[in-house]
């Protein structure tokens, strides 16, 4: 049974737009002046590595698919060569190589690629997806590097959800300048009491 | 020049609607009230108690005014009630005409003046407790110098959120981080000025990536 496992770069006030630039975004790149450290490298690479395939949202694949491709080194060796799924409804095929489009129900889908792979499922940004994921109790730990700044304005990580989602706290560190890694596994039932 | 510090309990989706009870405040449909209660500790007490233990004022809206002043008088024997009966509430609200819990001050006029002037006077640090609605109006002009988040292990999923819109972008600098036995993290802000942007693109843009670029500035 594969284990979906979410990583979000977020701020303060929850928004995980355009993270690392290079998107239409007032604040894209706001990130990228806020050293994370070695802990941070380390947090990043252990999940990049142990990862079996990526699940991501059709805006968050494009960005990916445009960027990997052309660069070197074992992040991109690593995001390249690994199997990718892409959740849309508009997309027809996923040129970025080892890719395959989701068709149907989302859900469904998801529930079939956790019987699929053995490891981790890890899935990047990809807002709307992860909000559904969540909704339907899919997601198995929820990795979160929050940076200090409040941005304001932009897409956010979490949107309503029909109930409340209690979480267990796994890990939690502060990292580079002041940057905290959060490791939370949903519990499903029941707070901590 | 005295701080203006906002401590808040909030979920992992920044909700901070409700968190002590059911009848705390149930606006807008919102039925999760009392979310923070189950994960409270003996640490958590401690260090609320610190956040206390020096002289502050308080900076409060109509809503959390009114919880506190049907509350708090009505304590005795209690060194926190005791605290916050005598110390000096500045209360912000159009509705009200008058505060009677003991050395309250109602804020006549606009808000964010009052605060800015409130700041530049001398005296102890100011805290902001509860007061959604008061935090915007903070945010907006920028007069909070420090946040304490209680970030608590749980997505409430609606509810009224820390950070609404119309929050004036800003850098912040981590002071402080604790957690507590129940995976409550507590994490101390302070405003660090203006964001740092940078990108992690190529120089060189790919071709792929200019069509994605295109693409998306298109919707």
């Amino acid at each position: 049974m594969g284990r979906i496992v979410v990583t979000e770069f977020v701020s303060l006030d929850g928004v995980m737009e355009a993270p690392g630039g290079g998107e239409d975004f007032r604040h894209a790149g706001w990130t990228f002046e806020i050293e994370r450290g070695a802990e941070g490298d380390k947090f990043k690479r252990d999940e990049t590595m142990e990862a079996e395939a990526l699940l991501l949202g059709r805006k968050t694949y494009e960005g990916f698919a445009a960027a990997w491709p052309g660069q070197e080194g074992e992040f991109a060796d690593k995001f390249n060569t690994m199997p990718k799924y892409v959740v849309s409804s508009t997309l027809d095929r996923a040129e970025w190589n080892n890719s395959t489009v989701l068709e149907g129900d989302v859900v469904d889908a998801v529930s079939e690629l956790k019987q699929e792979f053995g490891g981790d499922i890890v899935v990047h940004g990809s807002a709307q997806l992860v909000q559904t994921l969540l909704e339907h109790d899919l997601v198995d730990e929820l990795r979160l590097m929050v940076f200090p700044v409040v941005l304001g304005t932009g897409k956010r990580l979490f949107a309503d959800t029909s109930d409340k989602k209690p979480m267990r706290l796994a890990e939690s560190k502060t990292v580079g300048e002041g940057v905290t890694t959060l490791v939370y596994e949903p519990t499903r039932a029941g707070g901590p009491r | 020049m005295r701080k203006l510090i906002v401590g808040t309990f909030v979920s992992l989706d920044g909700v901070m609607q409700g968190p002590g009870g059911p009848e705390e405040d149930p606006t807008d449909g919102f039925t999760h009230g009392g979310w923070s209660v189950n994960y409270w500790d003996e640490f958590m007490g401690r260090v609320m108690d610190e956040g206390t233990s020096e002289p502050y004022e308080l900076l409060l809206g109509r809503k959390t005014y009114e919880i506190f002043a049907a509350h708090w008088p009505h304590v005795s024997d209690d060194p926190m009630a005791d605290k916050l009966n005598s110390i000096p509430k500045h209360v912000a609200s159009r509705a009200l005409d008058t505060v009677e819990w003991n050395n309250s001050n109602l804020i006549t006029g606009d808000v964010a003046e009052y605060v800015a002037k409130l700041k530049e006077e001398d005296g102890p640090e100011i805290q902001v407790h509860g007061s959604w609605n008061l935090i915007q109006t903070l945010l907006r002009h920028e007069l909070v110098d420090e946040f304490r988040v209680w970030i608590f292990p749980v997505l409430i999923g609606d509810g009224k959120r820390l950070f609404g819109e119309g929050t004036t972008p800003s850098g912040l600098r981590l002071v402080d981080t604790k957690t507590s036995s129940t995976g409550v993290v507590i994490a101390t802000y302070e405003r660090a000025g203006d964001i740092d942007y940078g990108s992690f693109a190529l120089e060189e843009p790919t071709e792929a990536e200019v069509e994605r670029r295109e693409r998306q500035a298109d919707g």
